[in-house]
């Protein structure tokens, strides 16, 4: 009985083996080159959205009284998140040849930071946390912005 | 006792039903696609009804496990290869599951990550070192009930009740970008793959040998998988629901677990995000705790050692030395600073790979009346067991090419 199942077996996992290496390296060898403009847009699009999370951690703060020690590490958490995002966007920017692009991006990026580190580092009033969150959504929007003059891919 | 044997296994199903990368994959469907992927949370959990169900049978009936059926039938030279596979994707989903318990852990207590990711593996070990089998099941499987406040955060959330029945329907994305279709095909097969990872069939038709099923439990087995299951794909689908409600207009993509407690805080409030976080840190410890015997099982299986948690130290010696090492290398795998996120992403694509494998043994040996006798595949379970048979092969050959066309599912 053994022998008979691995025949076919072997013969099927053989081939479905095959298949799954050759669909990969069919993928990658069809692949477009490593689009710069892509890289950029992605890392804006991740910036946008831990961007986006802090200013609803902000506004959920102020609103629903989460325990503190949430909010504090989830900035913490958010923070080393975002700030590999701001380095990756004034990279990639530069690797586009849109400088301006990812320097914008950065320094929207580091006024969020800043205002992730001030949720992060005290109790905050219901003002400052009206400011952190309006903060957000002025960076995100201005992300918005960027995003959009960087060209959609196509495929 | 029949009755609480079964309420018992279906609420521990339930709860062991979303790990990390169900939770992670699910929230980001919802948030880039809304409701449009939500049929492959039904088809998932129609997969894990077929297989687990046979894997139940199985090993009710012949007690022989997963990996016995992988050598028997595929072979020493395929077997082994499947049995690296396996592994290696237990591995990467320990650690990911691993990680995802120190991050919420550290939401929890603001204590430093690193050290709560040593302390992780020493409260894991000690409960597999301590808990009797059916213990680790009921603990880590009850308190992951919690996680059904994604459920009352999603309902409170306030969907379109009809997009969301929509969503059940195959459908792709209106109006998407080629890029938005490969995206999407990337979390078609993403989320089907987090449904029905394969450790959940090696751990169940080895928990059902632990658990010392007979043919008698063979109708156990059916009610357990099939209600369980259609209960945990509720979460599955809840979530989905809180992604779109909660983070697709903001653009948010769930890269934390703290993002998932966030979601159920802001529809639900303090407690729900509370009863979130504690959800999260049994199931994700439950699932660790899963891939890590599972790794265990596999091994012994496949070599023929003696296994099981039943057995002590002395009689299974290298049954308890594999789990042993496996969780101290996804802990170690972790603690080298690696996100367990984007381990997540990493494992769930390579995982739908190795299906095929580990489904096809278990087809052949349900279907076969000489072994099986009476407790043999019907027509039915052979019809579903070959659709999706061939389904997971096609998923397997699209997984790593949607990874690098998709750029890892970023876009």
């Amino acid at each position: 009985m053994r022998k008979q199942g691995s025949s076919w077996g072997l013969w099927l996992a053989t081939a479905i083996s095959a298949l799954i290496v050759l669909s990969g390296a069919y993928a990658e060898m069809t692949r477009r080159p490593a689009n710069a403009q892509d890289e950029l847009r992605i890392a804006l699009q991740e910036l946008r959205s831990q961007v986006e999370e802090s200013g609803l951690l902000a506004t959920h703060a102020k609103n629903g009284q989460p325990p503190r020690e949430f909010v504090r590490e989830h900035a913490h958490q958010l923070e080393k998140h975002m700030q590999t995002s701001v380095d990756d966007v004034r990279k990639k920017g530069d690797r586009a040849g849109r400088t301006e692009v990812g320097r914008d991006a950065a320094m929207r990026g580091e006024d969020a930071l800043t205002s992730l580190r001030r949720l992060r580092s005290q109790p905050a009033t219901a003002a400052t946390l009206d400011a952190i969150a309006s903060k957000m959504e002025s960076s995100s929007r201005e992300l918005s912005r960027l995003l959009s003059a960087v060209p959609q891919p196509r495929r | 006792m029949k009755v609480l044997e079964i309420f018992l296994g279906i609420l521990t199903s339930v709860g062991g039903f979303v790990e990390i990368g169900e939770l992670t994959f699910a929230l980001n469907a919802g948030s880039k696609f809304d409701f449009a992927l939500l049929w492959v949370v039904v088809l998932g959990t129609v997969g894990i009804i077929v297989y687990g169900e046979m894997a139940g049978r199985i090993a009710a009936v012949r007690k022989q496990p997963v990996f016995h059926l992988i050598r028997e039938r595929d072979g020493l030279t395929a077997g082994l290869l499947t049995l690296i596979a396996a592994n290696l994707v237990n591995l990467l989903t320990c650690a990911a599951e691993v990680g995802g318990i120190a991050l919420v852990w550290q939401l929890m207590t603001g204590w430093a990550y690193r050290p709560l990711v040593a302390g992780t593996f020493v409260l894991l070990a000690l409960a597999v070192w301590l808990l009797p089998f059916k213990w680790i099941e009921r603990v880590f499987g009850l308190f992951g009930l919690s996680m059904v406040v994604f459920v009352a955060a999603a309902i409170a959330s306030g969907p379109q009740w009809q997009q969301v029945v929509g969503g059940f329907v195959p459908q792709l994305p209106k109006a998407a970008t080629s890029s938005e279709m490969w995206l999407y095909a990337y979390f078609a097969v993403a989320l089907f793959s987090s449904i029905v990872l394969p450790y959940e069939t090696y751990f169940y038709a080895s928990g059902a040998i632990e658990d010392r099923w007979t043919t008698k439990d063979v109708n156990l087995n059916r009610i357990i998988i099939i209600v369980g299951s259609v209960l945990g794909s509720l979460l599955c689908i809840a979530l989905v629901v809180l992604g779109s409600q909660q983070l697709s207009a903001r653009a948010i993509e769930a890269q934390l677990p703290g993002t998932a407690a966030l979601a159920a805080g802001v529809a639900l409030g303090h407690w729900a995000l509370i009863a979130a976080l504690l959800g999260m840190l049994f199931a994700f410890g439950g699932a660790a705790i899963e891939t890590t015997l599972s790794s265990a099982y596999n091994l012994a299986q496949f070599f023929g050692w003696p296994w099981g948690k039943f057995r002590k130290p002395r009689e299974a010696p290298r049954f308890h030395v594999a789990w042993f090492v496996l969780l101290l290398l996804s802990t170690l795998l972790i603690l080298s600073g690696i996100d367990p996120v984007e381990v997540v992403e990493y494992s769930i694509v390579f995982a739908v790979v190795t299906l095929p494998f580990t489904y096809f043994p278990m087809l052949v040996i349900a279907a076969d009346k000489r072994v099986m006798k009476g407790f043999a595949n019907g027509s039915l379970s052979n019809a579903l067991g070959w659709s999706f048979l061939v389904l997971t092969t096609i998923a397997a050959l699209a997984a790593i090419p949607l990874l690098l066309i998709t750029h890892g599912g970023r876009g």
